[in-house]
């Protein structure tokens, strides 16, 4: 097994950044959710870099995969946490790579379980594009293709605010 | 804030055999669970298409209650199946029933039976999970975890030098039982108390102590759980009568003010009100039964959720 | 033409004779005889014992063969193969068997039964109580008659003690010992293993000692008043093991029996709830089987037998709670007991070879157990360092309930003769 960090992290972010910029404008009342683990660094730091004002959440998806026969437990859990009230907001809800579109859909479940958004918007760091369901991302910072065996990591570390992202050839 | 969890079991047989980080990887799932008590769509998909049997050999409403609800807001489909209703009253063996059941297809077993040891017996004849409901006077696992959630909650997360005294028939127990070895691994102090016919002194091989004095076991807990003193036993040779209970060892007014100002009273239900526990105690402010009722789905569901998991880890295929 | 055994090269241990060197057992028509000349010795059939023990066949006086009645669990063709596999020439079958041997026609159908299907020596033994029910004397002396060695309610131990004190004075007119399993049972209502810091952890109903020690004291206190002799079996207790020392030393005509299993496990066993661990009287603490063993090399427990009480599979694959009492116990007695006694060295192989041969044999008046000149050819030949793990499944007996099921043990039986016939041969594909 090797990794190889063949995309720029920085580059990538700041791309992100851009796009959600361009339309940060539209939302209305805005709030940020992290769907836990690695959306939510991802979303503490966009809020500081664009939308200071805007509280940030966290959404767990554990209990909503539909795949519970296929994952193991996660070895560490951020628990579900939205400290606002989500009816009438736009939500950017925000993950570090986006696949198959099925944590999107899992997370979309969660959401509603919480009230009803005005909008939902998606926004990743990566878009690994293997998609199996109508979902895709609104905004993403890198497109890519995967060969076989091979898995990207993202990881942001809260405290350096290094950001790295990598890919796993097994 | 990251829990880290620690779980690869498929049976919840007893409390002994849990690590002190598998309860807490229970209590930090249940704290999860809770909050979504508060929303008004309380169904959580995680179980979805799983068929969970209910096996109650031995009579019980409460548990059985718990577990199904628990079951239920994880959308799991529930069957019960009693022993009055089934073949075992026809004389078809626990391993028989067991197997029909596993063999139409269910996803997991609960299972509450008169004799203690079953679910593990239980757990060596299927594949699949087997939660333990209560067996006999050995061990009732998840009202361990509901009591200790509870009093993590009240007490603070750290239990750690709390003290915990817990009063009645401790011989014939197996809340007690799971109890003791829930406390000890979360470094509670444990005191059991009443008659020393129902509590031997034995049991401080365990671990706890073992105390006669009333006024002593209460004057520095932090908590005092009672228990329930059956109506059968009345004709057995451990005590008297219930109003000789009653009169030596029933918490009343006069002996909780004995008690710690903020110590809070816990029973497991059902309370034989004006018996083990005077009424005006049961619905007092020191009081937390009812929190327990309501720790007890969440935690059944964290419970639930964790033994199916760990039965389905066939891969870990990530997407 | 007469025929000839001649064993050679082993060492032969004959307690009762004080034997213990390599040399000769000479088996001429099924009796034990002198050395022959040589011209006979030439046509001898010869089995070499080189490096093995001999030793008269072994005797043990606790055994439960399930015939008449419940033979799905053991009957009288399989338990005295079993018998055989063990060592044992010799044993005694318990009365409770459906319906009980509390009646002349269930005695006679047993002895027919064992002329007919055993390989090994049985001796029956009859009710204390019609029905067992500890309420009425089982008619002693027809049963006697029919050639039973003893009387006993074992199992269902005789709680009144007027008629315990009947049946110790009227058992005397026909020289019947009676054996007795020792339970008071208002105290042991519901109980299924030692009661104890084990049963108090497992939530299983236990079983106190005291309700043994309690009938112990009854029995020694009965057999003072009548003078009758009483057999304590399967003491389990450290303060029984005293109450039975205590009593010998003021010559009360008492004796007691110990069991492999309550000196080899301890009530610690009952820990994963496995049913083949559950007999009665249960498994006890570690200071009483120390002392259960104390009392075996100090001779407050003259012998030891077996109390093997074959069940069927399906009855002991249950909860613990339901499960019957009992294990089976003849395959692997000389071999848990060599482990325990002998590599152990708490004592020495002639003394071990006592308790299971003349000494059980002389508590019920047995002409057994000896390897002396013009006594049946019962002689088993055994190795006492051989490894072998047990399995169960190839046992004779008909059931496997068997506690040391997996356990590795050293001791193993090579072969066994009755009356000079081979009826046992650790062999592959031996039958008999």
């Amino acid at each position: 097994m090797s990794t190889t960090s063949l995309i720029d992290p920085q580059a990538a972010y700041k791309k992100l950044l851009e796009t959600l910029r361009e339309h940060a404008n539209e939302w209305s009342n805005p709030a940020i959710v992290g769907v836990a683990n690695g959306g939510v660094e991802l979303a503490r730091r966009i809020r500081d870099d664009l939308l200071p004002d805007s509280p940030v959440g966290i959404l767990n998806l554990t209990f909503h995969r539909d795949d519970i026969a296929l994952k193991p437990i996660p070895k560490d859990f951020m628990a579900t946490d939205i400290p606002f009230d989500v009816d009438d907001r736009t939500i950017l809800l925000v993950d570090d790579v986006f696949a198959t579109g099925r944590s999107a859909r899992a997370a979309l479940n969660e959401l509603f379980d919480y009230g009803r958004p005005q909008q939902v918007c998606l926004a990743v760091l990566v878009d690994i594009d293997q998609r199996l369901l109508p979902i895709h991302p609104d905004f993403s910072g890198h497109q890519t293709q995967l060969g076989a065996g091979e898995k990207v990591h993202v990881s942001l570390n809260s405290k350096t605010r290094e950001l790295r992202i990598e890919i796993e050839h097994s | 804030m990251i829990q880290e969890l620690t779980w690869n079991r498929k049976d919840l047989l007893t409390i002994e055999e849990l690590s002190r980080e598998e309860i807490d990887t229970i209590h930090a799932l249940a704290t999860q669970f809770k909050t979504t008590l508060g929303r008004s769509q309380k169904k959580l998909p995680t179980l979805r298409g799983k068929t969970i049997i209910n096996l109650f050999i031995e009579p019980s409403t409460r548990t059985r209650i718990a577990f199904e609800i628990a079951a239920k807001r994880l959308s799991a489909d529930v069957t019960l199946v009693e022993k009055a209703a089934s073949s075992l009253v026809k004389g078809e063996s626990l391993r028989d029933t067991a197997q029909v059941v596993e063999a139409l297809n269910a996803d997991m077993i609960i299972i509450r039976h008169s004799a203690a040891g079953s679910p593990a017996y239980l757990s060596q004849i299927v594949d699949i999970p087997v939660i333990n409901a209560g067996d006999g006077a050995h061990e009732h696992p998840t009202q361990a975890l509901l009591d200790t959630f509870t009093m993590r909650e009240k007490l603070g997360h750290d239990l750690s030098g709390k003290k915990v005294t817990i009063l009645g028939d401790i011989l014939f127990s197996r809340v007690a039982r799971s109890n003791v070895w829930a406390l000890l691994k979360l470094g509670a102090e444990v005191t059991l108390a009443g008659p020393n016919t129902l509590v031997p002194k034995q049991f401080e091989e365990l671990g706890v102590t073992v105390e006669y004095n009333l006024k002593k076991a209460l004057a520095d807990a932090d908590v005092v759980m009672l228990l329930r003193i059956q109506h059968e036993r009345q004709t057995s040779s451990h005590f008297p009568s219930l109003g000789e209970y009653k009169a030596l060892y029933g918490l009343n007014r006069e002996r909780a003010a004995w008690l710690k100002p903020e110590a809070i009273i816990m029973h497991p239900g059902p309370v034989n009100r004006g018996v083990e526990l005077d009424s005006s105690l049961a619905d007092g402010e020191r009081s937390v039964i009812l929190e327990q009722v309501t720790n007890g789905i969440v935690n059944r569901m964290a419970v639930l959720y964790l033994c199916a998991s760990a039965a389905n880890q066939t891969s870990e295929t990530a997407i | 033409m007469s025929k000839l055994i001649w064993i050679k090269n082993g060492r032969v241990i004959d307690p009762a004779n004080k034997r213990d060197g390599v040399g000769d057992v000479f088996i001429r028509d099924g009796k034990v005889c002198a050395q022959p000349d040589a011209e006979a010795l030439k046509r001898a059939e010869v089995i070499d014992a080189k490096d093995l023990i001999v030793a008269p066949g072994l005797v043990d006086i606790h055994v439960h063969l399930r015939e008449p009645g419940q033979t799905h669990k053991e009957d009288i063709r399989s338990g005295s193969r079993a018998a055989a596999a063990g060592g044992f020439t010799s044993i005694v079958c318990m009365p409770n068997t459906t319906p009980p041997a509390d009646n002349p026609g269930t005695i006679r159908r047993i002895m027919d039964s064992c002329e007919r299907n055993a390989v090994v020596n049985i001796y029956p033994t009859g009710c204390l109580t019609i029905g067992m029910k500890g309420e009425q004397l089982a008619p002693f002396g027809s049963l006697h008659a029919e050639g039973i060695v003893a009387v006993t309610d074992d199992g269902l131990c005789v709680q009144n003690n007027e008629i315990m004190r009947r049946a110790l004075e009227y058992a005397q007119h026909f020289n019947l010992p009676i054996m007795d399993h020792c339970q008071d049972m208002s105290m042991t209502r519901g109980s299924v293993m030692n009661e104890g810091y084990w049963s108090l952890r497992l939530g299983l109903k236990g079983w106190p000692s005291a309700a043994e020690d309690l009938i112990i004291a009854r029995n020694v206190v009965l057999s003072q008043h009548t003078g009758a002799h009483i057999h304590m079996q399967h003491v389990s207790s450290a303060y029984g093991v005293d109450i039975l020392r205590r009593a010998k030393q003021r010559g009360v005509r008492v004796t007691g029996e110990a069991m492999p299993h309550h000196v080899y496990f301890t009530d610690e066993a009952c820990k994963t709830y496995n049913t083949n661990f559950k007999m009665n009287p249960p498994l006890r603490s570690e200071r009483d089987r120390d002392a259960v063993i104390e009392g075996v090399l100090d001779g407050s427990l003259d012998i030891i037998a077996t109390d093997h009480a074959p069940h069927a599979p399906d009855e002991k694959d249950c909860e613990f709670d339901t499960a019957p009492f009992g294990i089976i116990g003849m395959e692997t007695a000389l071999a848990s007991c060599l482990e325990v006694f002998v590599h152990r060295k708490l004592c020495d192989l002639p003394f071990l070879i006592s308790r299971l041969t003349h000494r059980p044999a002389e508590i019920l008046g047995l002409p057994k157990g000896t390897l002396s000149e013009g006594v049946d050819g019962d002689v088993v030949i055994f190795d006492p360092n051989e490894s072998w793990t047990v399995d169960p499944l190839h046992f004779r007996s008909k059931s496997s309930n068997c506690p040391w099921n997996g356990e590795t043990l050293r001791g193993r039986v090579k072969r066994t003769l009755v009356a000079g016939e081979t009826v046992w041969l650790d062999a592959p594909g031996f039958t008999i």
